[in-house]
């Protein structure tokens, strides 16, 4: 039997936990559900087609086309070589500054922790706007400074748009990352600090073996979000598809979803592979967890 | 509900003998089968002189009240109009350019206007272009503008370097290599990677016939023989750097202004886009017939748009009304063209003298550019149809488009995988190809 102030306290709790709740559902569950029905149908209209379309129940057909589609396979691919650019630049650079911030070589801290945080004050869809600007032969001073000098790069070859991408987007959030990892740092007890030095430990030695196996977690977490950032990838090559056709309209898996539904006008094809794409983020999300949970207890 | 039953019993009453015109099942003729005095209409476009030809509408019928929005061009268009007539909330009347007009009426999106308007598509407009909204059967559209090819180039390069304006396809390739060794940094064309509508012009004057029906299915052909050699041309051109690979905006304008582009096929409202975009080149420019394959006229289209009256409309009669102001009465198109600066080429062939009058021709040196438009139109290659996925089938062309100057793809091999795309796509969604 549970004490009066007891069950007060539980109607407190789910009193305040009720607006949370209210908007989870209409903003996540309801939406899910409804792309999970829509997923279900397709319109169909027969012969030269003037005669109207009309709904049709297909069960998990678009779920069929889409995996059976080597367009929105091939998205995954992209991601994959996209990732294995960005993630180490970015996790690896944001790792090696918030470490210089952290050490005794920086003088004007919090100016340095300012300037590398600002482009993240950037919305991701002008950032993207403002590269393709510098990417773009004849409108860029950059290009024109390279030419200029003998080299000449395409960075809007389909070649080079991993790259591309991925530098956006190192440009954006190498900063974020970067204030995370300096604030996990600034929570290391001084003391294991001092106890290297007195054993002798070095800089370099200290930030190797005690820094970066101390703020674990931080990474392991940073990481987790830039994996599941990674398959959304869209504003910026949407972007650079737009402004300059080096990439394919299905280049993503987002990109995908945003063909089917607005160019083909299929939202059923469209609902299907988004699923699809939360589905594989789910499972990849538990695999780096898991991942950097069994790291962390060995 | 109520409306319907009330026009039905009008109609009833003047077939006792009063009034014919009026009523939706008379097609008599050119008669004007729409005389709607008052209403309200929503108008979504995009093109030039949208807003002033609403206004020039409101203040000449003051029962009607047009409402004008003003909506982006491009994809991002259809699927914000896919969408409205989807949820029910669509405008009265709407843009649609042409080889997007079958996939809106094979998705269900348009009203048929056989009643209202299909008298006037049938009596003002020539075959070439009333084969592009008279589709199954039914009038889909009512064309507002064609966009016949024609050939700029620089006059005073071309004079300065003594090259000769190409007839044929053959001048067209020497030409630029003229270009190319009188000015590096030049070129006499282009191959646009983020739109194929150009590329897609140049097979249908070359005789290609990317879309047919055949009883109740469709015919693809974008692999065609003549499709296939105008790829391998324009493919070749690319790839030995003749011509150069640019996006149509800013990259495009850019080696205009940049003195880079000294030659460009394009159609007849790229004459107000060049002189609104690099006004200081002024007298610097001419346009030519579009070279052609046999040295004989032969053109195509590259745009060119219709306006419908979409699914759900709230008042059909008075936006009927409308349409036909805008599209084939001197005094609407007047309004269209108003500003001066637009180069736009009226699909009713009676109405040219109202847009040229307009047209200020001092950047073209005073040349008689609508005369080239005229002739043009005229050669346009009959028994074009767009398809009912252009969508798709555009988007598999623009996919790999930019790969070619590279080398990395052959231009025939795009045309092969766009008809693989295209037929996937109308059997999905349940209509028939023909074998």
């Amino acid at each position: 039997m549970a004490s009066p102030s007891a069950r007060a306290q539980r109607r407190t709790a789910a009193l305040l936990l009720a607006p949370f709740f209210v908007l989870f559902a209409a903003a996540t569950l309801a939406p899910l559900f409804y792309a999970g029905w829509m997923s279900l149908f397709t319109t169909r209209t027969s012969g030269l087609g003037f005669g109207g379309t009309r709904q049709v129940f297909i069960g998990l057909g678009n779920y069929v086309t889409a995996l059976a589609d080597p367009a929105f396979r091939n998205g995954f691919l992209t991601i994959a070589a996209y990732v294995a650019v960005y993630i180490p630049v970015m996790i690896g650079g944001a790792l090696v500054l918030a470490l210089l911030l952290d050490s005794a070589l920086v003088k004007a801290r919090s100016f340095f922790q300012l300037a590398l945080f600002l482009p993240h004050a950037v919305p991701g869809l002008i950032a993207a706007l403002i590269w393709v600007y510098l990417y773009t032969p004849g409108l860029s001073p950059v290009i024109s400074f390279l030419n200029s000098g003998g080299l000449h790069v395409s960075f809007l070859s389909s070649g080079n748009a991993v790259f591309s991408a991925a530098n956006i987007a190192v440009w954006e959030w190498i900063g974020y990352n970067m204030v995370i990892f300096y604030a996990a740092l600034q929570a290391v007890p001084r003391e294991t600090l001092d106890a290297g030095r007195i054993d002798g430990a070095g800089g370099i030695r200290t930030a190797l073996s005690i820094k970066v196996p101390m703020i674990r977690p931080a990474i392991a977490l940073a990481l987790l979000f830039t994996v599941i950032g990674s398959i959304q990838l869209f504003t910026e090559p949407m972007v650079i598809y737009s402004a300059s056709g080096a990439i394919g309209s299905s280049w993503t898996p987002n990109m995908y979803v945003q063909t089917a539904a607005f160019t083909r006008g299929d939202f059923g094809q469209a609902a299907a592979a988004s699923l699809l794409i939360a589905l594989f983020a789910a499972a990849l999300s538990y695999l780096v967890t898991r991942f950097s949970r069994s790291r962390r207890q060995p | 509900m109520f409306r319907r039953r009330l026009t039905a019993l009008a109609c009833s009453i003047s077939a006792l003998g009063l009034l014919v015109a009026g009523c939706g099942s008379s097609s008599s003729g050119g008669s004007p089968a729409a005389q709607k005095q008052t209403g309200q209409v929503t108008f979504w476009s995009f093109v030039k002189g949208s807003d002033q030809v609403a206004a020039a509408f409101n203040q000449t019928h003051p029962g009607i009240k047009v409402t004008f929005q003003t909506v982006p061009s491009g994809q991002e268009y259809y699927s914000k109009l896919e969408n409205a007539v989807k949820a029910g909330t669509a405008p009265d009347v709407a843009v649609v350019e042409f080889p997007q007009l079958p996939e809106f009426a094979t998705q269900g999106m348009l009203e048929n206007l056989d009643s209202t308007l299909g008298p006037v598509v049938q009596s003002d407009f020539p075959d070439s272009v009333r084969q592009l909204v008279d589709l199954g059967g039914h009038t889909w559209g009512v064309p507002r503008d064609v966009a016949p090819l024609m050939l700029y180039y620089r006059n005073d390069f071309f004079a300065a370097h003594k090259i000769a304006v190409p007839k044929t396809w053959d001048e067209y390739q020497t030409m630029t290599q003229q270009v190319k060794a009188a000015d590096p940094m030049a070129r006499g064309g282009v191959l646009f990677t983020d739109n194929p509508g150009l590329l897609t012009a140049l097979a249908w004057q070359a005789g290609a016939q990317w879309f047919g029906t055949k009883g109740d299915a469709w015919q693809v052909s974008l692999d065609d023989a003549a499709s296939t050699k105008v790829a391998d041309y324009w493919g070749d051109l690319a790839q030995h750097d003749l011509v150069s690979s640019l996006t149509t905006l800013d990259p495009f304008w850019t080696s205009v202004q940049q003195n880079r582009t000294v030659a460009y096929v394009c159609a007849s409202w790229c004459a107000g886009s060049q002189q609104a975009t690099v006004p200081d080149q002024t007298g610097k420019w001419s346009v030519a017939p579009v070279p052609t394959w046999d040295g004989k006229p032969a053109s195509a289209m590259y745009g060119g748009s219709s306006f419908v009256i979409p699914k759900g409309a709230k008042d059909s009669a008075a936006a009927a009304e409308f349409i036909k102001w805008i599209t084939t009465d001197p005094a609407g198109m007047k309004a269209w063209v108003a500003s001066g600066t637009s180069s736009m080429f009226p699909a009713d062939p009676q109405l040219v003298p109202v847009t040229k009058a307009a047209f200020q021709t001092g950047y073209f040196g005073g040349q008689d550019i609508y005369a080239v438009g005229s002739s043009s139109y005229d050669a346009v290659v009959p028994g074009w149809t767009w398809g009912p996925v252009m969508g798709t089938t555009n988007t598999a062309i623009v996919d790999q488009i930019s790969n070619v100057a590279g080398g990395g793809v052959q231009l025939s091999a795009i045309f092969a995988d766009a008809q693989q795309a295209t037929v996937k796509d109308i059997e999905h969604r349940g209509m028939k190809v023909a074998p």
